[in-house]
């Protein structure tokens, strides 16, 4: 059998009934372009929250001492030495950032709260931390400030303090005393996030270090990429660097924020049932319109088989015009997907007029202003995978167009 | 041996509780060259005769052979494959598929039979030119008539030069005008290339151009005679 002459009687045959047709391929392309964009649009999404979480914190990947992720306590911290210099020249790397992350007291003259204190270079901090957008009052830490502090909107408000204003901060040291120091206000940020504006308190690195009497010490190495796709790269450099240092680990940011990663996991999983739903609603539809077009043409395959055309022949065919069916609704949905990422991408789905700022997704900030992400592997996963459907769909009303009894079709 | 042989040939369809004798113990042979017809009533076995001949439908006992081999033991495969190469058909309705053009229509066989594109598309011009279808190649059966329609078929079932041709009931859809040089058409094909043409009709005025006339009654053969005796 040649493979070209059944392509082009296939192809013939598809132009039977071109509005059954073109509905077929629509409906194909139309669940590829729903498939293509909402994917896109989900990953951009993921891709911005994980963004903002690692530039908040944790980083593509956080070197901590052992045990550090599960327990949290200020003990396990370790000596940074010149392993930030040497993780800063591997390729792939874009800032590495230590930080200092101690459980405080804040007191001011007419509140005392309790609140999440980190010690942070604010050089280093400057492109990327986000807080900085977040600023509604003052100015973000600089290298050379001497007892500043950036804080939340909230803990700014229940402390009764503004910018230029002073208020205590008291922690443990590492010999388990209790050290304080005054700081002054030098911004104030609101990101929206109840947990981090009531509690969050950015200090320069060394006075940090200086009042947990951690000198040199380190709770993280946050280290930026230049993008995810470094990520697995770049953790296994920097555990070959750690080689030496068994007290040290390097997580992904998906074991140091781990709500974020369960809360995109169980999103994405979502969004793929509804995918799957729509792709079995498709499938069914492809398998009713190749059913009716086979039973039509039972009496033309009845003639067909009698003339001496074999049943495989035959099964191939209605395979084959579902194969260009697929091809076509693919080649549909990737122009309309392609056409709505590319919107997507430089403009995004503004949901500010649905969904209130100052969200939360996994813990991280949700920005309402959705922008899509390219993601061609997953593009040519759904085209191939709705190519099967449509070769998969064909298959009973193709065993059915080989079964046709020419005696009884010719009648 | 003859090219076609039947030999007490018996096949019943069962309507409810009634037996309907379709072939009832036909014994029949076909030599090559002939130009024969199937005559008789509706319900006579007419097409079920020529259904067996062409390894369309198996006899509930006895056996039928063409050139040689014996249909009745062929797998569905084997069958397939001697219709293709060794057996034409041509239908009532004519039964071209219709997305296809006359020649694509007429080359089908060959292309399953894995002739090349261009000796098939001579080969099939060429018929179609002596048939005086010249001009209508590229059309399709929706833009012809009934009469061209089923001159495609003869074509159809030509083109492959087969051991016989099997008609069921070629002329009956057709007016009398196209009747008659259909089967013109067809008789000068057996005259001048040896085809062995096989088909059944009702219609006294083109069952008296065939040249053996096996008149059938209640799936029995109930005469036989041949042109000239």
């Amino acid at each position: 059998m040649d493979a070209r002459e059944i392509m082009k009687l296939a192809w013939k045959n598809l132009g039977r009934h071109r509005i059954r047709t073109t509905l077929t391929v629509l409906a194909v392309g139309g669940s590829l372009f729903l498939a293509i964009t909402f994917v896109n649009m989900a990953k951009g999404g993921y891709s911005k929250m994980i963004d903002q979480g690692v530039r908040a914190g944790s980083g593509h990947i956080g070197v901590y001492r052992r045990g550090y992720l599960e327990d949290r306590v200020a003990e396990q911290n370790f000596l940074a030495a010149d392993l930030p210099e040497k993780v800063r020249k591997l390729p792939g790397v874009a800032a590495v950032l230590p930080h200092i992350q101690l459980s405080a007291l804040a007191q001011s003259a007419y509140e005392s709260r309790g609140a999440f204190l980190v010690g942070l270079v604010p050089s280093e901090e400057a492109s990327v931390n986000p807080y900085i957008q977040k600023l509604s009052q003052g100015r973000f830490l600089q290298d050379a400030d001497m007892r500043k502090a950036v804080i939340g909107s909230i803990l700014a408000r229940e402390l009764k303090v503004e910018t230029g204003k002073g208020f205590v901060i008291t922690v443990q040291d590492k010999d388990g005393e209790l050290q304080s120091e005054k700081f002054r206000v030098a911004g104030i940020f609101h990101t929206g996030i109840k947990e981090i504006d009531n509690s969050l308190v950015m200090v320069n690195l060394r006075e940090a270090q200086k009042l947990s009497r951690l000198t040199g010490r380190v709770h993280e190495l946050s280290v930026l990429l230049l993008s995810a796709s470094w990520q697995e790269s770049v953790q296994s450099a920097i555990r070959d660097l750690l080689s030496d240092r068994q007290d040290l680990v390097a997580e992904g940011w998906h074991r140091a924020m781990p709500n974020l990663y369960h809360a995109i996991q169980y999103d994405y999983v979502s969004l793929q049932v509804i995918l799957l739903l729509l792709v079995v609603i498709v499938g069914i539809g492809i398998i009713n319109t190749f059913l009716m077009s086979v039973l039509e043409r039972t009496r033309e395959f009845g003639t067909l088989m009698a003339i001496g055309t074999p049943p495989a022949f035959l099964r191939w065919l209605v395979v084959t015009e579902a194969f260009l069916t697929g091809i076509m609704g693919i080649t549909l949905g990737w122009i309309g997907g392609c056409a709505a990422t590319d919107y997507l991408v430089r403009y995004g789905l503004d949901l500010t007029s649905i969904i209130s700022k100052g969200q939360e997704f996994g813990g991280v900030f949700f920005d309402p202003v959705i922008r899509a992400s390219w993601n061609f592997s997953t593009m040519a996963f759904l085209s191939l995978f709705l190519l099967l459907v449509c070769i998969g769909a064909s298959l009973y009303p193709a065993w059915q167009a080989g079964t046709v009894n020419p005696v009884e079709a010719l009648k | 041996m003859s090219l076609v042989e039947l030999r007490e040939v018996k096949k019943y369809y069962h309507n409810g509780e009634s037996i309907i004798r379709a072939a009832d113990g036909v014994s029949l042979r076909i030599e090559r060259g002939e130009f024969s017809v199937l005559a008789g009533p509706s319900g006579s076995g007419k097409t079920t005769i020529l259904n067996l001949i062409g390894g369309l439908d198996r006899p509930d006992s006895g056996e039928v052979f063409v050139d040689g081999d014996n249909l009745t033991k062929k797998d569905q495969k084997a069958l397939s494959r001697i219709r293709r190469h060794k057996i034409g058909f041509i239908f009532q309705a004519y039964n071209l598929v219709p997305v296809l053009t006359a020649e694509e229509n007429a080359e089908f066989v060959l292309m399953l039979n894995g002739v090349p594109a261009k000796e098939r598309s001579q080969r099939v011009l060429a018929l179609l030119k002596e048939m005086g279808m010249s001009g209508l190649e590229y059309r399709k059966p929706g833009e012809m008539s009934g009469g061209q329609q089923q001159r495609v078929a003869v074509a159809r079932a030509m083109v492959t030069e087969p051991v016989i041709i099997l008609a069921d009931e070629p002329t009956a859809n057709l007016d009398s005008e196209s009747s008659i040089n259909l089967l013109n058409l067809m008789r000068r094909f057996n005259e001048t290339k040896g085809i062995t043409f096989l088909f059944s009709s009702h219609d006294e005025r083109v069952i008296h151009l065939a040249k053996r006339i096996i008149h059938l009654r209640d799936g029995k053969i109930e005469s036989d005679q041949r042109e000239g005796l």
